[in-house]
């Protein structure tokens, strides 16, 4: 009966109470960290997790994605490859998922608790070397020599890596005399002065420049053009989206994807 | 210091007790506290403080020990100044750690972290002891204090009695040569109270220290004098023994009251807390209800005195107080608040002392009556001129007074040299050698530049204006002129010149004592008042800002319309044992922000005018060097009997005839404004005294 | 630690609802460390603290602290000194200064160190002409630790000497010391605990620092590389070592933080914080 129901018992209000706040400590966490494929207004939402560097590029992608597709939301979330696949592998809710290099795809598209489409290279990316205006650094072996102050990042993170395999193709040791926990660490420093030169990425070099062209000097490197960085992008196939995660996919690889990449210093795959 | 150079600090002897304390002297001035006092403590001595909460024990200690600086004040131990500021001057300062005056407080105030042993090195140390010195020294004073079985403790670890004990002997230790105590014994528990106060004693024995406390045990353990401080004024001072057997202060006689006289119970409850500073009770008559002449005088003295001393000193010319004794104002009573110094040398410059020659002594070092040295005389040196310088070989004819020429440095008297006068001569013969500076006074000999002609405190009369004169001085400082408030009180009262009512009379008294306190040497701003509390009062709020003292007279009795009795309620009224003049009151009022003594006197002329001898014009006199400072006084027959009431000290009024004997004018009645303005003499018959036959001799005080 | 001897029954003094908020609060602190804590790998954890990497960090972490504290306790106790014991214009506001990384995010304490000891810096810059420069160097490390923990040090001693009050120090002076020799056999020895607790809180924070340290500093293992600034490296390609790692600097804290309560030296701290600025 309806009246039973409705008139809580003095024993049972203790633990109604307990578990009435459990569940609103719940709820308030999932608020917190939104997730679901259907808007309130009833439009669908694309869940897309792109690595950092992309992010210019990719958000006007979606942009022009979201104009030709009315009632659909791009939902973006950037951050470094590493933290994105954590986060997919951890079961956040992911439509999309483009990385900045193929090692950290292969740990997701590898784990077996996930289905993916096949990765597809639709960039790529090549090490930068760059200099603060004034620093008497003319190419890498000039960088790597001891007494100029190097920054790279950590080998752990993408763009370290790419550092090391820049300084075994040039055949210089480098010596780096920090190395940083992100590309933007990199940068920052090469441009405020406090470090001689930096390994980055020509993106970065290039966004670098395009908001102060006389903040860094970038240095040619012969040898750069063969530490090719991919960048793959792959769908969830979990997702109940998958039919616009793969028209979001041939977005980015199709002509206007392919104009903006190149806009912002990415090679062709 | 030598490594193992034995340090016994600057006092020590053989039981610990450190002896030889400097003499003390604190004067302090402390508006905001309403702080006015000057204290001496004599070297060796312990001085007990007494007085309610708030009345400025503290704060007196805490200004010696340098650790409160009061608008004036000056310290002095011993020789040294350690405190002398808003005297005018440059000021002077020295910082505690300087001072050599130790503080032992009512908490102890140890250092936790170090032995206890260590606590008491500190001193030493601080003073540049070597450590093994500084050891056996602060083993030696905790042997003194009965604490050297704690030497290892941690001072932190000691009950309240022992830290207490340590605290003593880490003051002890740092050889101050003045021992200031804050009612050492207060926040500790009664058997080791008792124990303590024994080693206090001990220990105090010879050392220079004022202890404040407010337990009689401790003031008849310690205390070789006392003093009680009430709202920031000395208002008893005396030897302990004397105090103790016979209290004046309120104060003083209700902590003894509340006394059980059980020493070794420990600590006696604080007297209970006080509304304000003076609301003591009124205090019980002694043992006849009246207090001794000689008594009340001092209590008079210990409550204006310093009241008088205070205020700051006023520059004077020298050339301007000369002016205004030839006129007709006389010379001004002033009292000199600082040293004159001497401007110039006196003498200015070397002269003789005798009639006779100016010589250089080694002319006549071989002479002899056989082989008598022949010198040839100069000119004479005449006075008030500057002589040529005598040559070598000759003498010069000088006369007493006059400069001794360059080059000369002794005189031989006229008489004996050859010709033994000023007989025109070409040359003098000289049968003796003369030793340099024979009959020659100095340049200075008298006074050097700088030093002191007049010291501070003398009463500028002629001798010391002319020394000021010969010195040179052109402005000395002095003591400023007291400003009295003099309130006649009576509804019946009307001021000397206005014309009378009915049923009213002119005010004799403030005449007469106006005119008293001006002859003292104060200035007079005179009042009448009717018998309305609030028309007194309007009086007072309305006194002159400088007013040091305020004297009434009427309303003390214990009649209905007792004015004054009833707006001093917190003043000091009873009987003194004197006819005239019984009826007195003494305390303090508050003029404004500070509080100034009140001296009320009865209000029959008569009577007025005879306490005002009796008890406030020797104050007053010494404080403005008002002459004569004292009454001068006589011893002569009596030229008729008369009768005398045995309990009180009786002042006749009296001439002396021609025969020089005693002729009392009036009665003993105290009524008699014109037999007082016949007399001359103040007629003393001492208590204990019932008749006086004629022929008997008695004191008198000269009052013309 | 001690206890009360009373334990008074919940509900008779604290609400219920407000007893459970406190269980929610608590659970907030305790479960994300919990957690992490059961997500440890015990067995592996030598070996995963034991790495070079590891131990590079470990080890610099460690001395770097030190060597922090060191210059804290040099440079703080006469600060503390001089604000307990001494008014002057501005007194306030130097309290409230120094009391200004405590709250700064470590990023902007960072900046402001890489702004000042930078090459192009007021101070960095002669330094770097004179080859001392302290860009990438173990120094940036020592004077970023020192720039966030100085105010533990100087709050919890400040504190201390305002609860032990001037008597002491006034005895010292009445006896005739020096204000020198007052200050090392007085007032330093009673502060002693609440120096050596405010140095503790000093050590852990500076073992803990993160943000300041990788922006003014670098990262550079055995250099510049923290502990911290490891485990962040670490949780992209060896979440294990990590998570291994962060076990050793719970561990740290933890034990930090109760010697710190059981030498009484947080008295200090929270008198002075509990305090206004003397007004």
């Amino acid at each position: 009966m309806a009246d039973q129901g409705a008139r809580p018992g003095a024993a049972r209000s203790g633990r109604t109470l307990v578990a009435g706040m459990v569940g609103g400590v719940v709820l308030l966490a999932a608020g917190c960290g939104a997730a679901g494929g259907a808007d309130g207004d009833g439009g669908r939402t694309l869940d897309v997790l792109a690595a950092a560097s992309l992010g210019t590029v990719i958000e006007e992608v979606a942009a022009d994605f979201e104009a030709e597709h009315p009632g659909v939301r791009v939902r973006l979330s950037l951050a470094g490859s590493p933290d994105l696949v954590a986060q997919v592998v951890q079961g956040a809710p992911a439509d999309v998922l483009a990385t900045a290099d193929e090692a950290t795809m292969a740990r997701v598209t590898s784990d077996p608790t996930l289905e993916t489409s096949a990765p597809e290279a639709f960039a790529t990316n090549t090490p930068a070397l760059v200099v603060t205006p004034g620093a008497r650094v003319a190419s890498l072996a000039d960088a790597a020599r001891p007494g100029t102050r190097l920054v790279v990042c950590a080998p752990a993170v993408p763009c370290g890596d790419a550092a090391l395999r820049l300084a075994d193709a040039a055949g210089v040791t480098l010596h780096p005399v920090s190395e940083e926990l992100q590309v933007t660490d990199v940068l920052a420093k090469v441009a405020s002065g406090e470090a001689d030169a930096g390994v980055v990425y020509a993106t970065d070099a290039a966004a670098a420049l395009a908001r102060d062209p006389g903040a860094v000097r970038v240095v040619d490197v012969p040898e750069a053009a063969g530490v090719v960085n991919r960048y793959p992008v792959t769908v969830l196939e979990g997702s109940p989206e998958s039919d616009l995660a793969h028209a979001f996919v041939d977005a980015l690889t199709g002509p206007v994807g392919r104009a903006t990449l190149t806009e912002a210093g990415f090679g062709a795959p | 210091m030598p490594e193992d150079a034995p340090y016994a600090g600057r006092m020590a002897t053989q039981d610990g007790a450190a002896t030889g304390g400097a003499r003390l002297e604190v004067t302090l001035t402390d508006p905001p506290r309403g702080l006015d006092v000057s204290i001496e403590v004599r070297p060796g001595r312990t001085l007990a403080l007494l007085g309610p909460n708030g009345a400025g024990k503290s704060t007196v200690l805490r200004t010696v020990a340098g650790l409160h600086a009061p608008g004036r004040a000056r310290v002095v131990v011993g020789d040294t100044v350690l405190s002398d500021v808003g005297n005018g001057g440059r000021a002077s300062w020295s910082p505690p750690r300087k001072r050599a005056v130790g503080l032992l407080d009512q908490q102890p105030d140890l250092f936790g972290h170090l032995t206890v042993r260590g606590n008491v090195m500190f001193g030493p140390r601080a003073a540049g002891a070597s450590r093994r010195a500084a050891r056996t020294f602060a083993d030696h004073l905790l042997d003194a204090v009965g604490a050297r079985d704690l030497a290892r403790r941690r001072a932190r670890a000691l009950s309240g009695g022992q830290a207490q004990r340590v605290a003593l002997a880490r003051a002890l230790a740092a050889s101050p040569r003045v021992l200031l105590l804050d009612e050492p014994l207060a926040a500790v528990d009664a058997p080791s109270a008792r124990e303590l106060r024994e080693v206090l004693r001990r220990v105090l024995d010879g050392v220079t220290a004022v202890v404040v406390t407010h337990d009689v045990a401790d003031v008849r353990a310690l205390a070789d004098d006392v003093v009680v401080l009430e709202g920031g004024r000395v208002v008893e001072h005396g030897p302990a023994d004397e105090l103790l057997a016979a209290p004046r202060s309120a104060f003083l006689k209700d902590l003894l009251e509340h006394d059980d006289g059980a020493d070794d119970l420990g600590p006696a409850p604080h007297p209970a807390p006080r509304s304000a500073p003076h609301s003591a009770p009124r205090s019980a008559p002694s043992q006849d209800g009246r207090r001794p002449v000689a008594r009340h005088a001092e209590a008079v003295e210990a409550l204006v005195a310093p009241a008088l001393a205070g205020g700051a000193p006023q520059a004077v010319r020298v050339a301007e107080l000369l002016a205004r004794a030839a006129g007709e104002a006389a010379l001004p009573a002033r009292v000199l608040a600082r040293d004159a110094r001497a401007a110039v040398a006196l003498p200015g410059f070397d002269n003789s002392q005798m009639d006779g020659y100016a010589v250089r002594a080694a002319d006549l070092a071989g002479a002899t009556p056989d082989a008598p040295v022949a010198l040839p005389v100069a000119a004479p040196v005449p006075a008030g001129t500057s002589p040529p310088p005598l040559r070598a070989g000759t003498a010069a004819p000088v006369m007493t007074g006059a400069p001794l020429p360059d080059g000369a440095d002794a005189v031989v008297r006229v008489e004996d040299a050859d010709p033994p006068s000023f007989s025109p001569t070409d040359v003098v013969r000289f049968t003796a050698p003369v030793p340099s500076g024979t009959y020659v006074r100095r340049a200075g000999s008298d006074v050097a530049p700088g030093g002191v002609v007049v010291p501070a405190g003398t009463p500028l009369g002629p001798p010391q204006l002319g020394a000021l004169v010969a010195a040179g001085v052109p402005e000395v400082a002095v003591a400023p002129v007291p400003h009295v408030l003099l309130v006649s009180t009576g509804s019946e009262l009307v001021p000397a010149s206005e014309p009378l009512g009915a049923a009213q009379v002119h005010d004799a008294n403030g005449a007469t004592l106006a005119a008293a306190l001006a002859q003292a040497g104060a200035r007079v701003t005179p009042r009448v008042v009717p018998d309305a509390p609030d028309a007194l009062r309007a009086v007072l709020a309305d006194a002159p800002p400088d007013v040091a003292l305020v004297v009434t007279t009427g309303g003390v009795s214990a009649g209905a319309y007792e004015v004054v009795r009833q707006t001093f309620e917190e003043a000091w009224f009873g009987h003194v044992a004197v006819q005239p003049g019984g009826p007195q009151g003494l305390g303090t009022v508050s003029l404004g922000p500070r509080r100034v003594p009140l001296v009320a006197f009865p209000g029959n002329p008569v009577s007025a005018y005879v306490s005002f001898e009796l008890f406030l014009r020797p104050v007053l006199a010494r404080a403005t060097g008002a002459v004569p400072a004292r009454r001068p006084t006589g011893r002569a027959r009596l030229a008729e009997p008369l009768d005398s009431p045995p309990a009180l000290h009786q002042v006749r009024r009296g001439v002396l005839d021609d025969a020089g004997r005693v002729r009392l004018v009036g009665g003993p009645g105290s009524h008699l404004v014109s037999h007082l303005a016949a007399a001359g003499l103040l007629v003393h018959v001492p208590p204990g005294v019932a008749r006086l036959e004629r022929g008997d001799d008695v004191d008198y005080w000269e009052i013309r | 630690m001690r206890r009360s001897p009373v334990t008074t029954p919940v509900g008779d003094v604290v609400p219920g609802w407000v007893a459970a908020v406190a269980v929610a609060g608590a659970a907030a602190v305790v479960v994300p460390v919990l957690v992490l804590a059961l997500q440890a790998d015990w067995p592996d954890l030598p070996a995963l603290v034991t790495g070079a990497a590891a131990l590079d960090a470990l080890g610099l972490s460690l001395w770097t602290a030190v060597a922090s504290t060191l210059v804290c306790v040099v440079l703080g106790v006469p600060l503390a000194l001089v604000l307990a014991r001494t008014s002057f214009p501005g007194h306030a506001a130097v309290r409230a200064v120094v009391l200004l990384p405590l709250v700064l995010p470590p990023v902007v304490s960072g900046l402001a160190l890489l702004a000042t000891f930078g090459r192009r810096g007021p101070v960095g810059g002669p330094l770097d002409d004179l080859g001392l420069g302290v860009a990438f160097t173990t120094t940036a490390v020592v004077i970023a630790h020192t720039y966030v923990s100085l105010p533990f040090l100087v709050l919890s001693v400040e504190g201390a000497l305002r609860v032990a009050g001037a008597r002491g120090e006034l005895a010292a002076a009445t006896l005739g010391a020096s204000a020198n020799r007052t200050f090392w056999v007085v007032t330093l020895p009673a502060v002693a605990p609440a120096l050596a607790g405010g140095a503790l809180l000093a050590f852990a924070r500076s073992l803990g620092e993160f943000g300041a340290t990788l922006t003014f500093a670098g990262s550079l293992q055995g250099v510049t590389r923290t502990l911290p600034v490891e485990i962040y490296l670490l949780r992209e390609t060896d979440p294990d070592a990590a998570v291994a790692l962060s076990m050793l600097l719970v561990v740290a804290a933890l034990v930090v933080v109760t010697a710190v309560h059981s030498t009484g030296g947080t008295r200090g701290l929270r008198a002075a914080l509990g305090r206004p600025p003397r007004a």
